[in-house]
């Protein structure tokens, strides 16, 4: 082995036993120095590419992976894909028209929002609603308690938000879809009005965490409110 | 019938395994697409696929690269779906908040940029081999290659990074002529 095949096999596989590679090493200075710093550099490549896993997608089980899957963000195939993208430009007029923004709630009320919009799914007609089995699944997962029912659920996903998995759930309205976001690690100290985009809503404390309640602009939400408030515990 | 016959797992003992290797798999998803809500739903639907067709698995111990190679299909089947989807600020920014993870030095930072920056066909083995510890041969039938061609990539991959990192070297970053 001569120095440039040693260093082609340092660079190609710096870790690999090779006792060819250890001759030349023994009789070339210049080449065993280069492969300390090939297995260096390698130490610091291992420790760039790993990168911190979320602590919320270790777990995994085949039935929520079911539910996750069922409805993810961004893809648009067949009816449901067509519904979306149509809801997409709905609210793509919407945003068009939204001229006025209050400045109320600015990061938390807006985060949410764009939670909301990057799910049009989550606002389409159902033919049938959430089934029990489905929303106890998401609920359980989320730490989320519900002490008594919530109305017509229409959609319900276990959504990341602040680095953390949370119940996105969307219920029926006086006047259309209302997406309830339960929030048991985000605290706010007063009920926080939403109006974005078109969206209007409120982020009402409960325990020590908090629900978000966002519907169209002339859903009445106070009725929404009070139910959330008396039904939604956190179980952690 | 011919060859190893079926592995047989149930879902709870799929489950464990699934657990067990969901670091290096949303890893791997993530350095292929280098989007992290992208990555989570690469691997949750690589894993529905698996568990629907794990009777094909013939050798529980080369579960992690029958995993890997579906999760592999599964992200170009997303890019498939969604091809303007590389191109969305969104993605890079994704990409950057995990990146930008603390406790890093800066070193590391700059080979995660680096990496990042690299064309996937050097940056999929070189993630291959040192993030889950794969021979040139393995990473030959989980990317359909040969290995001589592997080993090529593998090169001009650690190359490429070290003539980028070169510019920016500090501290423990020392390169050395070739």
């Amino acid at each position: 082995m001569n120095c440039l095949e040693f260093r082609r096999s340092c660079s190609t596989e710096p870790g690999r036993e090779s006792p060819e590679r250890d001759g030349h090493a023994s009789e070339c200075g210049s080449c065993a120095a280069f492969a300390v710093e090939m297995e260096s550099f390698d130490q610091l490549l291992t420790e760039a590419l790993h990168l911190p896993v979320p602590a919320n997608i270790r777990n995994f089980s085949v039935d929520d992976a079911r539910v996750r899957v069922a409805a993810p963000p961004g893809r648009a195939t067949g009816w449901l894909g067509r519904v979306a993208i149509a809801a997409s430009i709905v609210a793509a007029v919407m945003v068009s028209f939204g001229a006025w923004r209050v400045a109320t709630a600015p990061d938390l009320g807006s985060e949410l929002v764009a939670h909301v919009r990057h799910e049009p799914a989550s606002l389409m007609p159902v033919a049938d609603p959430v089934s029990v089995d489905n929303m106890n699944l998401v609920l359980q997962r989320t730490g989320v308690r519900v002490d008594s029912p919530l109305g017509i659920v229409t959609y319900i996903k276990s959504c990341p938000f602040r680095n953390r998995e949370v119940a996105h759930v969307v219920i029926e309205g006086s006047t259309g879809p209302v997406t309830l976001m339960l929030l048991p690690h985000v605290t706010v100290e007063q009920a926080t009005p939403i109006d974005e985009d078109g969206f209007k809503g409120t982020i009402i404390p409960v325990g020590k965490g908090s629900v978000a309640i966002i519907g169209g602009e002339t859903e009445p939400l106070e009725p929404v409110e009070e139910l959330v408030s008396s039904a939604v515990a956190w179980q952690i | 019938m011919t060859g190893k016959p079926e592995v047989t797992m149930s879902k709870q003992e799929f489950e464990a395994l699934a657990r067990s290797l969901m670091p290096d798999l949303y890893r791997y998803a993530l350095w292929l697409s280098r989007d992290r809500s992208v990555a989570e739903e690469v691997v949750q639907e690589a894993l529905l696929r698996a568990w629907r067709s794990v009777s094909k698995l013939r050798d529980a111990g080369a579960a992690k690269s029958w995993l890997l190679t579906i999760v592999r299909r599964e992200n170009a089947r997303w890019f498939q779906r969604q091809p303007d989807r590389a191109l969305d600020v969104d993605v890079v920014a994704g990409m950057d908040e995990a990146l930008q993870t603390p406790a890093v030095d800066t070193d590391v930072m700059d080979i995660r940029k680096a990496i990042a920056g690299l064309a996937r066909e050097y940056r999929e083995p070189l993630i291959l081999q040192v993030l889950m510890g794969m021979s040139a041969e393995e990473i030959a039938e989980v990317m359909d290659l040969k290995s001589g061609a592997v080993l090529t990539r593998l090169y001009r991959a650690r190359k490429q990074l070290r003539d980028v990192l070169t510019k920016s070297a500090t501290g423990r970053l020392r390169m050395i002529d070739q």
